[in-house]
């Protein structure tokens, strides 16, 4: 134990600069992803099962992932890479926690993101290692060590985590809420533009609109500077278009229809995938 | 056919003016965005100060556990000691960075002591205590990554072509990463006291 710290000790001097030869998976849509394949199939998908009824009530994110190797890499640094690659928990409480176990290295590690390191503590997750996942391990099994791990993460986490599904709606919807605003801007400012460039009969003002719409996305939004370009051909054209027709009040209504849609592209969907949480290292090893 | 005639009288000062209005907004917003991506790296200092002083509130801890036992290895202590003062006196982010590092190489040096005292390494207590320890320096390692990170970030936008005018001129610079010194680089090695 005291070796493996100096060696992390040592090996946090060149963590900046290190590239890691492990190569981190494609962020997938389950929770349980048994890359080296130590579970069976049953037992995956009730792994799998129980973590998301787990998420489901509580909106902590358990991630348990087995790889094969870690490809000389420490660890910890793996772990942590998986969890920020993948972002395990919600992004605006970072509550996922990440169970890495390496088959042919014999590490474990769980990884706590910030927002649950005060209710799984380091010692509880070490403890968890020792005293759940090792024995169990030596004795070649590994569902049950899982199962037991996964368990008593659940227990540390929802006793005192309790999330009301009432709060989790407010989540998705705060999380929606700066798509919808940018949607009701584009729906405002394209009924606007096409009212006006209808209105007078002249090919340039669309180019003006064009770029002011642009900069109000650069101002509010934070948009590239790029935009302007092709935000002033768009106007052009629109107004070329609508002055060859001779569209006349062309407005509100045809294209209140837009409006609806806003909402759908808010993501943060309740099953499948993680929601982007963080992790600043929490979280203990272990061996087998 | 009025607005042609409109257009077409004043073109001489609508392009320069609309030019500078496209400059302006597009220097106001460059501006925005290297001024928050310095608060961000500011911020992440603070988050890495956190990390330290989680080591800091952890070492009298681990000496007195320790201390009962390994006694008689006094340089250790002593240089602990020294470098916690130093941290607790340093000031500026410099400083604290430099006795942050004299920290880490003073505990990396007991560490490899009370690996020849086996009475601790059965100890629950302190097996606890290297567990925190040991928490505590990763999560140092990861703040000091997200901080490099961002410095990064800052500096190739300052360095980077149409960016880098506007850094000149609103006097944006490069921020220095965050290098763990020599001190704490090397290994710590059992022999450090003749």
């Amino acid at each position: 134990m005291k070796r493996a710290l100096i060696l992390f000790l040592g090996a946090l001097c060149i963590l900046p600069a290190s590239v890691g030869a492990f190569e981190v998976p494609k962020k997938p849509q389950t929770y349980v992803n048994d890359y080296a394949g130590m579970l069976s199939v049953e037992e995956r998908a009730q792994l799998e099962q129980k973590v998301q009824a787990f998420e489901q009530s509580s909106t902590n994110e358990i991630a348990v992932v087995t790889v094969q190797s870690l490809d000389g890499e420490d660890v910890a640094d793996v772990a942590q890479q998986i969890f920020t690659a993948w972002g395990i928990g919600k992004k605006d409480k970072n509550n996922g926690v990440l169970l890495l176990i390496s088959l042919s290295d014999r590490k474990t590690r769980i990884q706590t993101g910030y927002g649950v390191e005060g209710m799984l503590t380091d010692l509880g997750t070490s403890y968890i290692q020792s005293d759940l996942i090792t024995p169990a391990f030596r004795a070649g099994d590994y569902a049950k060590g899982i199962n037991d791990a996964v368990d008593a993460m659940i227990t540390a986490l929802g006793g005192k985590n309790i999330v009301s599904h009432e709060e989790s709606l407010v989540l998705n919807r705060s999380k929606t809420s700066p798509d919808d605003n940018f949607f009701t801007i584009v729906i405002i400012a394209v009924n606007l533009s096409l009212w006006f460039l209808a209105a007078t009969k002249s090919w340039w003002f669309g180019g003006v609109v064009g770029g002011i719409v642009a900069a109000i996305g650069v101002f509010f939004l934070g948009l590239s500077m790029f935009i302007f370009i092709p935000s002033i051909i768009i106007g052009l054209l629109l107004d070329f278009v609508l002055s060859k027709i001779g569209v006349k009040g062309a407005g509100g209504g045809g294209f209140g229809g837009f409006s609806g849609g806003g909402s759908s592209f808010g993501g943060g969907s309740s099953s499948g995938g993680f929601g982007g949480g963080s992790s600043g290292g929490g979280g203990s090893s272990g061996s087998w | 056919m009025q607005e042609k005639n409109f257009i077409q009288r004043n073109l001489g000062w609508i392009i320069p003016v609309g030019i500078i209005l496209i400059l302006v907004v597009w220097g106001i917003s460059t501006y925005n965005k290297l001024i928050s991506q310095n608060v961000a790296i500011d911020a992440q200092w603070a988050q890495v100060e956190n990390q330290f002083q989680r080591r800091f509130d952890l070492i009298p801890n681990l000496v007195n556990t320790v201390k009962g036992i390994t006694a008689q290895e006094k340089d250790v202590f002593t240089a602990i000691a020294d470098a916690r003062t130093r941290y607790s006196g340093a000031t500026t982010p410099d400083e604290r960075a430099k006795a942050a590092g004299q920290v880490e190489s003073a505990l990396g040096r007991l560490l490899v002591i009370t690996e020849n005292y086996p009475q601790l390494q059965s100890s629950g207590a302190f097996r606890d205590l290297m567990v925190q320890l040991e928490g505590t320096e990763n999560r140092i390692a990861v703040e000091r990554m997200n901080y490099n990170n961002q410095v990064k970030t800052l500096n190739s936008a300052v360095k980077r072509f149409p960016t880098l005018l506007f850094a000149r001129m609103f006097g944006v610079n490069e921020r220095a990463y965050f290098e763990v010194s020599n001190e704490a680089k090397q290994n710590p090695t059992v022999n450090f006291s003749n």
